[in-house]
């Protein structure tokens, strides 16, 4: 079936409606000027080699990239631990449990900074340790919202191999942890990158969460631009943006063909 | 009258060629199958003559109107699915009314017709359920009414039958002929499968790369196929490639048979059970050709026993088939006679004559 | 493979623990506050009360913000739905090379993050924005307008940053429609547009049903966009909430907003839920 032309112009249209934005930060970037102006006067990437001169946002640029790697590396182990757990031991409140780790994606991510900055700073008193702001605070509260991600990506990474392979390597003498070790895990590379990919993106480009977290010294990245642009836009703030954009564009080409990232997302939270 | 004429269609896709002159008529209340292997290009004719697909070139007739270039929903067609497609949010009774409302017929034909064509495909007390709460040969039987329903010049069916089990298929099958005939609804058949081709249909068209490469009722088909890939596709194992040369057909190995009547032929089949088997230097009187012939592998198949065999001193491999319990019953590495009767040998071609 | 139930449990664990500790307690913990007194001293007044929900129901800039905040979520989402349909029917049109790139171009605005996109519109609808530069330019105004801070910026703005996630969705619910139901309707005689409302449409209800409160959650509950887009012209409820506890230092009404957004959020999709459940429990089950 042909489908009518007009459709396909709406479809550019929106296509334009969602990445204009995203494009017009990359060109601002390399604007020749201190201020927005369009046209602009020349080009130049001096915004970019100057970045390390922003304190506020190349600081937050550092500590974003630390703490998405921290939580990347923590939610992917912990989501494939949970991950095994559940697909491949007959657990009790199985589903409870699965549903429960998947609990951070229905609440709004606004609310649970209120509710997290909260708790840590009342625990911090009774406990008499300066829980918040630190940086463990943000890695664990980082944790818990991409966890859910982590855990799905695996989850479906496991399911879809199948117990078949493993029972053969089981019954060829190998052990259950050898298994684990010699078949699951090479098997299952491709999910396992997956969700490292996806909990670096996610905590990366997180806001709401770390907006309660912070403190003046130790501010994350999205934090550190929404407070630049209540003071200005301008060409320094597009190059930080460029940034991140560029990474992420990286992140996405190199795993894209490890999966399926539109899956993934549609239906975020499972209704 | 012709109710469908498929004229010269050609489709590429890219630079695949699907179809390629492709030639078939449908006369009022006839049952036309296309039949092929996959990748024929049969299912592709059925969609151009929906619609669904546009033609490179040539042209779809429905009853003599040129509708090459019209849209699917202004044609006079039906389509059966493989899949059925029924429409899982609509109820039985507004899938089968889906195509009489969408022609804007009023409501009182349209409950009378739905009736009727739930009443014809028996499933009149199935009215109010949805297609999910159906099984298989009920959908298939919603899908038939769905298209029956609008009374179309001609019903296009698409391997309806393909996702029944083998039992329910065989019973089907022989219920939508007789609806066929009752309707004198004109049909092109698509399948895969030669038996239900050949006990359903009025004319077979077989179907090879895109190419039309017989046409003829079941009975000419199967008995008299015309080229070496329509008589391999109707069960005729042993083909031999040679040329007729002094009245005799000598096959490229160096087997020397009669000649087929009927033109210049490039090879020759003859089917399994065409082939007969008797002890060493005997023979039947009415075999034109014997010759000497080592059992090479025996299957038993219920029914019958199929027999592998070399042909001395060629090497040639041939399959016989016999009833079960007919002549001798043979082992592998046993010597035996292979007789071929005159009347069996087929004369083929290569390639359909442009 | 299968593991015991004592090895299961350790696996889990630490997923588990590390969520209930520092998810689920605090979701219950934070709750407390809502119900407790404001104080100058103190996190709070530790009595049971319910003036915080007196307040916000009758002040009018908080009921302002609450209104304001639905109703963007509320045009957003639909306009969010709108546009969605058309480019979510491409993409599950289109030959599988094309569809893996329509696809990454819809994740790449997502994966960029909200932040970047709402300073990409201001950059856009700025004084010095490329709207004004270009409607100056050719004369249709003569000094630049303050597009910014208004409340339909803020909801045109809201649109682009959550449309990639309603496209997404309804592309993955139309991907399961059985295109040969729509190859019916037409060869039965519907033309294109009736196939799509009578045959497509229907068949997606729990993709749009998903799609649109999965979007009006996250639309209630933005804070990047109607921060920088909207600024203190548009007060909406996330950033009035952030200022709350953070400028103000009033924890008892912040976790009481908090509470009332959380309300609001799981409202909507619970209610989706039953209203699916109800409507489609018939043929679901061909599924």
């Amino acid at each position: 079936m042909t489908l009518p032309r007009w459709l396909t112009a709406v479809g550019v249209l929106v296509f334009g409606f969602m990445l204009l934005p995203v494009a017009l930060v990359v060109w601002m970037s390399v604007f020749d000027s201190e201020f927005l102006m369009f046209p602009p006067p020349g080009y130049s990437l001096r915004w970019f080699t100057g970045l390390s001169r922003e304190r506020g946002l190349f600081g937050g640029l550092q500590l974003s990239f630390v703490l998405a790697v921290s939580t990347a590396v923590l939610s992917t182990a912990l989501g494939l631990l949970a991950a095994l757990g559940l697909s491949r031991a007959r657990l009790r409140w199985r589903g409870l449990l699965e549903n429960g780790l998947l609990l951070p994606l229905l609440i709004p991510a606004i609310v649970s900074g209120v509710a997290i900055y909260i708790y840590l700073y009342q625990l911090s008193w009774a406990l008499q340790v300066r829980l918040v702001p630190t940086l463990g605070a943000l890695l664990l509260a980082h944790t818990t919202i991409t966890l859910p991600w982590t855990f799905r990506l695996v989850h479906a990474g496991l399911a879809g191999l199948g117990t078949d392979v493993e029972r053969a390597s089981l019954d060829l003498g190998r052990g259950p942890w050898q298994t684990l070790w010699r078949v699951t895990l090479p098997l299952l590379r491709p999910s396992l990158v997956g969700a490292f990919v996806f909990a670096f993106i996610f905590s990366f480009a997180e806001l709401e969460i770390s907006l309660f977290l912070i403190s003046p010294g130790q501010i994350t990245l999205p934090v550190a631009m929404v407070q630049y642009a209540e003071f200005r836009v301008d060409p320094t703030l597009a190059a930080v943006s460029t940034v991140q954009i560029l990474l992420v564009g990286t992140l996405l080409a190199v795993s894209n063909r490890f999966i399926r990232f539109g899956q993934v997302l549609s239906g975020g939270v499972k209704g | 009258m012709t109710a469908l004429t498929i004229d010269d269609v050609s489709k590429s896709f890219g630079s695949t060629p699907v179809l390629d002159g492709i030639r078939v008529d449908v006369e009022a209340g006839e049952l036309v199958s296309l039949l092929g292997p996959s990748g024929c290009g049969k299912t592709t004719t059925l969609n151009v003559v929906a619609g669904f697909l546009p033609a490179d070139s040539g042209r779809v007739l429905l009853a003599g109107t040129d509708v090459t270039t019209v849209p699917p929903y202004r044609r006079d067609t039906a389509v059966v699915f493989q899949n059925y497609a029924l429409f899982p949010h609509l109820r039985v009774r507004d899938n089968v009314a889906y195509g009489l409302r969408a022609r804007k017929l009023p409501a009182a034909e349209v409950a009378e017709r739905v009736q009727a064509a739930l009443e014809l495909m028996d499933i009149a007390e199935l009215a109010d359920r949805y297609p999910g709460q159906l099984s298989g040969g009920q959908q298939q039987r919603v899908a038939v009414a769905r298209a029956v329903a609008v009374r179309p010049r001609v019903l296009l069916m698409d391997e309806p039958l393909s996702n029944l089990d083998a039992k329910l298929r065989q019973e089907i099958r022989l219920e939508l002929r007789a609806l066929q005939q009752r309707l004198g609804q004109a049909v092109l058949f698509v399948t895969h499968d030669q038996q239900e081709a050949l006990s359903i249909s009025d004319r077979i068209a077989v179907l090879n790369a895109g190419r039309v490469e017989q046409v003829g009722s079941p009975a000419e088909v199967f008995e008299r196929p015309r080229t070496v890939f329509v008589a391999d596709f109707m069960g005729v194992e042993n083909i031999f490639a040679g040329e007729v040369a002094d009245g005799r057909f000598r096959t490229d190995d160096g087997l020397e048979l009669p000649a087929p009547s009927g033109g210049p032929v490039g090879h020759v089949g003859i089917r399994p059970t065409a082939v007969r088997l008797s002890p060493p230097e005997e023979g039947a009187p009415q075999d034109a050709a014997r010759r000497n012939a080592t059992v090479t592998g025996r299957v038993y198949l219920g029914d019958s026993v199929r027999y592998h065999l070399q042909l001395e001193p060629t090497g040639t491999a041939v399959v016989a088939e016999q009833p079960r319990g007919a002549g001798t019953s043979w082992q592998p590495g046993d010597a035996v006679t292979v007789g071929f009767a005159a009347e069996d040998l087929l004369g083929l071609q290569d390639a359909p004559a442009a | 493979m299968t593991f015991d139930r004592s090895t299961g449990r350790l696996l889990v664990m630490p997923a588990a623990v590390i969520t209930v500790v520092f998810f689920v307690a605090p979701l219950v913990y934070f709750l407390r506050f809502a119900f407790e007194r404001p104080s100058r001293t103190a996190f709070s007044e530790p009595v049971f009360t319910v003036e915080n929900f007196t307040r916000l129901f009758t002040s009018p800039f908080h009921v302002g913000a609450l209104t304001r905040t639905v109703v963007v979520a509320a045009a957003a989402t639909a306009l969010a739905l709108l546009l969605a349909l058309p480019v979510a029917y491409l993409i599950t049109k289109a030959s599988p090379r094309r569809k893996a790139l329509l696809i990454i171009l819809t994740v790449f605005p997502l994966l960029v993050g909200n932040v970047v996109r709402s300073i990409g519109w201001v950059a856009l609808l700025g004084y010095s924005g490329v709207v004004n530069t270009v409607l100056t330019a050719v004369g249709i105004l003569d000094t630049p307008v303050e597009l910014l801070r208004t409340a339909t910026t803020v909801t045109v703005a809201i649109t682009s940053v959550v449309l990639p996630l309603m496209v997404l969705t309804l592309q993955a619910s139309l991907e399961a429609v059985d295109p040969n139901t729509e190859r019916a309707a037409l060869d039965l005689g519907a033309r294109p547009l009736r196939v799509f409302r009578q045959v497509v449409l229907p068949q997606i209800v729990p993709g749009i049903a998903a799609g649109t409160s999965l979007v009006f959650v996250l639309c209630i509950n933005a804070y990047a966009t109607p921060r920088l887009v909207g600024g203190a012209q548009v007060p909406m409820l996330a950033p009035v909430v952030y200022d709350t506890i953070s400028s103000d230092n009033n924890w008892p009404f912040g976790a009481c907003m908090a509470a009332v957004m959380l309300v609001v959020s799981l409202a909507v999709v619970a209610l989706y839920g039953t209203l699916l459940r109800r409507q489609f429990e018939g043929w679901r089950m061909a599924r």
